[in-house]
């Protein structure tokens, strides 16, 4: 009878969310006509098209077991010393990007010589470093509204056809990532990291250095992520990033990726960025009150935070049987 | 003279302390299946650690074709041809077959993998294994019989010339076992050498060819199986009699204090019944791995029972007692003091009244009475000898047999009835050996019931009234306290007949 | 004293340094800031001081207590947050302040016992928990209070706790009678043996028949408890609740003042006035920063590194004691 009920938690928990969203699909499509035409999904992906960049790189970070909080402001971060280059050097937006790029991945290795070197818990360290970056952000940039030069923001505009060039380069970023991910020795390594710090070891990886390189590539993909973000907006805001660290994490883990590492791949960002469309898009077009979306948001991360934690728990149970 | 695959040449290594091993030699020839045999501390893992270049040793040389090699890390071994497939898998639980067999050796051009090829590497030494599992299957799916060949594939991808089994039965039924043998005997005709450590000798006598017994750090005897017989081996193990130093009439009639039965935990322990009488030391040996320690745990609910009753006499009457409130009734000596007994950066005060606080209460609760408190403990300090400048000296800077003795007298405040002591003079000096010795004496002329367990079987056997042995999870014979040191050592490496 | 006493305290000094260093420090910095800001050591800033550290210290009394069983509590400033605005609505609509204050404290515990719940019941991890409980009550905040400030506290309410004893401000006595009377408890009585002992060895603890689950479970208590009444203060000093007052800045501030105040993040050591003590730096760090008109964002910089610097000298004194 134990077993009965192991084996219905353990569907519910891998399959069960699914079967929510498909659900909430349904019934989102019978309360709002409108809801699930191509013309919204893809205006949606055009608005998040900036932030599925700016959090590819995060997944890296939580396969390694590790987390990072502060990609909101490395984005933030890298944006501004950009922008003041641009804007009050008057330097080539071209070669402004290619600073920014550096700068983000320069930043995230700060963030990864604190885990490694120093040995701080990632935790704390992210933690530590959103504010720090943040801090700095601003005393380059200013709190304020930077507009930025018209060549950069016209990229938010590309397109190709009816689809604009920010939704395919970020589901390429995806599935490059993806395929880094499962078709290379350093994502084979990285995820043999997340299963286990001291087996890796074992196994002859140096776990350091990919945990470093797991940082440096957040930090790369959250300034590349802040381009885009200044397209759209056609400022340097400084709010940018602010709470991504809430809602970064929301998608990674409703996209199947463990907190706890060496799990899920990453076209589950795009299961979590489509999720959060459901339930934000689906709630607006009802015409609930726009306040409850945080709480919503709130809820769902709890839901999906939980439901790994006791995922993790009832699988360690169902070794011990599996033993006897 | 034709040069042998492996030559260990004079191999020593010591640890602070102790010697563990001492000048140890012996050949391995191609398609040879050695087995590797001894007790508890003679000397097996050391010796393999340092052939796998896990440690280092001191001194001596180790030849492989007649060439002298450094074995500085697990890697020079492995590219000299040494494959080590340990007790403890290293198993990436949530990655697919196909990425833990590949995990060290993946087909690649400049860091991309090589998919196709990957894929027919992986199936193939699955397939010498006799695996035939999907590689896309997440490892920790399977089974642990599974998983070890899995493991011992990995190793094979390297085309090792030995191959170092540790133990390796332990966590395999019967039909795996089996497997594990051919596999052995595949391995022997390709011409792969094999060191198989082990304390089961039946298994010896099933797979080996030649035998290597190891002493006290020194190889005491070695050469071909067909030479040897059981009762040898054993001999060879054990070493000379040893003077059974203290005699004790056996008693009858005493009080049942604790009953277990049916015990079966975390598929190591099976079906594990004993009794426990008032005023007895009860020895409890058997060699590494055979669940001793998981017994006790398992007993005061440290680790969780899957079947089993325990029952505690409490009030003149055996009363079944839930493992997670038996510590109520039962003192617990941790075989792991670090970890499991001391508060490490606490005071030597706090780690003696922790477990007892609800009886230095003060007048206003919660707050405790100081005054007893160090009263208390300073009894406790004097009656057992212990040497220390301060009770609130940190507990880390006494010495271990001074740390015991906290431990110790950390449950006799609390006056179980019960005490299970899991290698109480491990790692001590000889006069806190004896100090202890005679404490645990004078705890059961007081009334009281010892569990006792050792690995060093000479001090076990000048103290124990009755032993029960264990081997792989299950109690392989009782035996009182005349017993022979050859009777128990045979019984802790013989699985019962099921 | 004895010999051995003495001993004993050079000892506890020796190897303790790690913790007295930095704060030596930092008092040292504040004093030279005070000499060249004179306005920085009068009496009124002192007391500005004061009156400001109060609700973070005891949020970190609190956070202290999740501290010492080994555990974090990441959604205390939510929390406040959230209690503070279910109280804020219940006198905005004519409650009783006195209920209001109450409700206040069993909106914050009862979040802690959840949290307590999860974290001794249910096994989870105390990071996972607290986090996604930090994401839910600062939802929850905003939704009950549609973004916008909640007005109209009872006036009573605000009187009697910004009112003065002497010179000092209520809020700073109820932080220091807290604080002090936790420490005592911790100090001196089972109940805190009890956590230092789970927080330093689990195993251990186990062994040594101490309720491992309630004892963790009643740190969550508290640490939810003390929220509540870090809500209470802040509402009436501000005379006002949002969701705004519990940003994950605050969190870290908390977490901070109890790091510096010599509560190890890792459990066993420490005590509740010290995480008091830990909250006055830092928010002495914050005056001082504002005396010197430095800017707020060089501030959050000084102050992300400062807690990264604490624990990284913790962790490294660990892995070398343990190697």
């Amino acid at each position: 009878m134990n077993k009965k009920i192991i084996t219905i938690s353990h569907f519910l928990l891998n399959y069960g969310f699914y079967i929510a969203l498909f659900l909430l699909v349904i019934g989102f499509s019978f309360g709002a006509p409108n809801f699930l035409t191509a013309i919204n999904f893809l205006n949606m992906m055009h608005t998040l098209a900036p932030t599925l960049i700016m959090i590819s790189g995060l997944v890296f970070v939580v396969l390694t077991g590790a987390i990072d909080f502060s990609v909101g402001s490395i984005a933030f971060l890298s944006a501004s010393i950009g922008t003041y280059l641009m804007v009050y050097l008057d330097v080539n937006p071209l070669i402004a990007v290619f600073v920014i790029l550096v700068a983000g991945s320069l930043i995230g290795g700060i963030n990864g010589l604190i885990v490694e070197v120093v040995k701080v818990n990632p935790l704390i360290t992210t933690f530590g470093t959103m504010l720090a970056f943040r801090g700095m952000g601003y005393l380059i940039a200013g709190a304020k509204y930077i507009p930025i030069p018209e060549s950069l923001v016209s990229i938010h505009d590309w397109r190709i056809g009816p689809v604009y060039l920010d939704i395919i380069f970020s589901v390429g970023i995806v599935v490059f990532l993806f395929f880094i991910q499962n078709r290379t020795i350093f994502g084979k390594q990285l995820m043999a990291l997340g299963n286990g710090r001291s087996i890796a070891e074992k196994l002859s990886i140096k776990v350091k250095a990919i945990s470093f390189s797991a940082f440096v590539i957040s930090g790369f993909f959250a300034a590349l992520g802040s381009i885009f973000y200044m397209a759209q907006g056609s400022f340097l805001s400084p709010r940018m990033g602010q709470g991504l660290e809430f809602t970064g994490i929301a998608i990674v883990v409703i996209g199947g990726i463990s907190l706890f590492g060496g799990e899920g791949s990453i076209l589950g960002l795009l299961l979590g960025v489509f999720t959060v469309y459901v339930v934000e898009n689906g709630l607006q077009h009802m015409g609930l009150s726009p306040y409850i979306y945080p709480l919503l948001r709130g809820a769902i991360i709890f839901i999906a935070m939980y439901a790994d934690s006791l995922k993790t728990r009832l699988r360690a149970k169902k070794l011990i049987r599996k033993e006897t | 003279m034709k040069k042998s695959l492996l030559h260990l040449k004079s191999i020593s290594k010591s640890f602070p302390g102790v010697q563990a091993l001492k000048d140890v030699s012996f050949e391995l020839d191609r398609g040879e299946i050695l087995a590797l045999i001894g007790a508890n501390g003679a000397g097996k893992s050391t010796l393999m650690n340092i052939l796998g270049g896990v440690i280092q040793k001191d001194s001596g040389e180790i030849l492989i074709n007649g060439e002298n090699v450094q074995m500085r890390n697990p890697g020079d071994a492995r590219r000299n041809g040494i494959a080590f497939v340990h007790q403890e898998l290293t198993i990436l639980p949530k990655l697919s077959i196909l990425d833990n067999l590949l995990i060290s050796s993946f087909p690649e051009k400049s860091g991309f993998i090589k998919q196709k090829e990957a894929i027919q590497t992986a199936q193939s030494v699955l397939e010498r294994v006799g695996c035939n599992l999907d590689i896309n299957m997440k490892i920790m799916d399977v089974g642990p019989g599974d998983q070890q060949l899995i493991e011992i594939a990995r190793v094979l991808l390297f085309d090792p010339q030995v191959v170092i089994f540790d133990e390796p039965t332990s966590s395999l039924s019967k039909r795996e076992k089996d497997r594990l043998f051919v596999l052995i005997q595949q391995l022997k005709s390709n011409d792969v050498a094999v060191i198989y450590i082990t304390h089961l000798l039946e298994e010896v006598f099933s797979i080996a060819e030649k035998v290597a017994i190891l002493r006290n750090g020194e190889l005491v005897s070695e050469g071909l199986l067909k030479l040897y017989t059981r009762g040898k081996i054993i001999k060879h193990m054990t070493g000379a009699e040893s003077q059974t130093l203290h005699k004790k009439k056996q008693k009858q009639d005493q009080p049942c204090l604790l009953e277990v039965s049916g015990l079966s935990s975390h598929g190591l322990l099976k079906d594990i019944s004993l009794k426990l009488y008032q005023g007895e030391i009860l020895g409890l040996w058997g060699l590494l791995g055979s669940g001793r320690t998981e017994l006790v745990r398992a007993i005061v609910g440290l680790d969780p029972m899957d079947a089993g009753t325990i029952k505690i006499r409490i009030k003149e009457d055996l009363r079944v007692v839930k493992s997670q409130n038996a510590n109520r009734w039962i003192g617990l000596i941790s075989e792991d003091r670090r970890n499991e007994g001391l508060f490490v950066s606490m005071p030597v005060k706090v780690n003696m009244t922790i477990a007892n606080l609800k009886a230095f209460i003060g007048k206003i609760w919660p707050f405790l009475n100081f005054k007893a408190e160090d009263k208390s403990s300073r009894e406790y300090v004097q009656k057992l000898h212990i040497v220390l400048s301060s009770l609130e000296q940190k507990i880390e800077t006494l010495s271990g047999g001074n740390q015991q003795k906290v431990i110790i007298s950390r449950w006799l405040q609390r006056n179980p009835i019960i005490y299970l002591m899991d290698e109480p003079i491990k790692g001590i000096d000889v006069g806190a050996k004896v100090e202890i010795k005679n404490l645990i004496l004078d705890l059961v002329e007081n009334g009281a019931a010892v569990l006792l367990i050792s690995s060093e079987i000479d001090e076990l056997m000048s103290i124990c009234d009755r032993y029960l042995v264990m081997c792989r999870g299950q109690i392989t014979g009782e035996y009182p306290s005349n017993a022979s040191k050859e009777k128990l050592i045979g019984a802790a490496t013989n699985l019962l007949k099921t | 004293m004895e010999i051995t006493q003495i001993k004993t305290i050079m000892q506890s000094l020796k190897s303790n340094w790690i913790r007295i260093v930095p704060t030596a420090i930092m008092l040292l910095v504040i004093i030279l800031i005070g000499l060249r800001v004179p306005v920085f050591l009068t009496q009124r800033n002192l007391i500005n001081i004061l009156q400001q550290s109060a609700s973070i210290g005891i949020m970190a009394i609190g956070m202290s207590f999740v501290f010492f069983v080994g555990g974090m509590d990441l959604s205390v400033a939510s929390n406040m947050g959230l209690s503070g605005v279910v109280g804020a609505l219940v006198m905005k609509n004519g409650g009783n302040p006195v209920i209001a204050g109450i409700l206040m404290l069993l909106v914050s515990t009862f979040i802690g016992s959840i949290n307590g719940l999860a974290v001794a019941k249910l096994n989870m991890i105390p990071f996972v928990v607290t986090l996604s409980m930090m994401y839910v009550a600062d939802g929850l905040s905003v939704w009950l209070t549609e973004a916008t400030s909640v007005t109209g506290i009872s006036e009573s309410f605000i009187s009697i706790l910004t009112m003065k004893i002497w010179i000092i401000p209520v809020p700073v006595i109820i932080m220091l009678f807290f604080g002090f009377i936790t420490t005592m408890v911790m100090k001196r009585s089972f109940l805190g043996r009890w956590m230092y002992a789970v927080g330093t060895n689990i195993k251990a603890a186990r062994v040594s028949c101490i309720p491992i689950e309630k004892v963790k479970f009643s740190a969550y208590l508290l640490s939810g408890l003390f929220a509540g009444l870090a809500a209470i203060i802040t509402t009436a000093r501000l005379g006002s609740a949002s969701a705004a007052i519990g940003q994950s800045i605050l969190v870290l501030d908390v977490a901070s003042s109890a790091v510096v105040g010599g509560v190890s993040f890792y459990g066993g050591a420490g005590s509740p006035f010290g995480a008091v003590i830990g909250a006055l730096l830092i928010t002495l760090i914050s005056n001082s920063m504002n005396m010197l008109e430095v800017s707020y964002y060089v501030t959050l910089i000084i102050k992300g590194f400062v807690i990264i610097i604490f624990i990284g000298l913790e962790s490294w004194i660990r892995a070398r004691n343990q190697s």
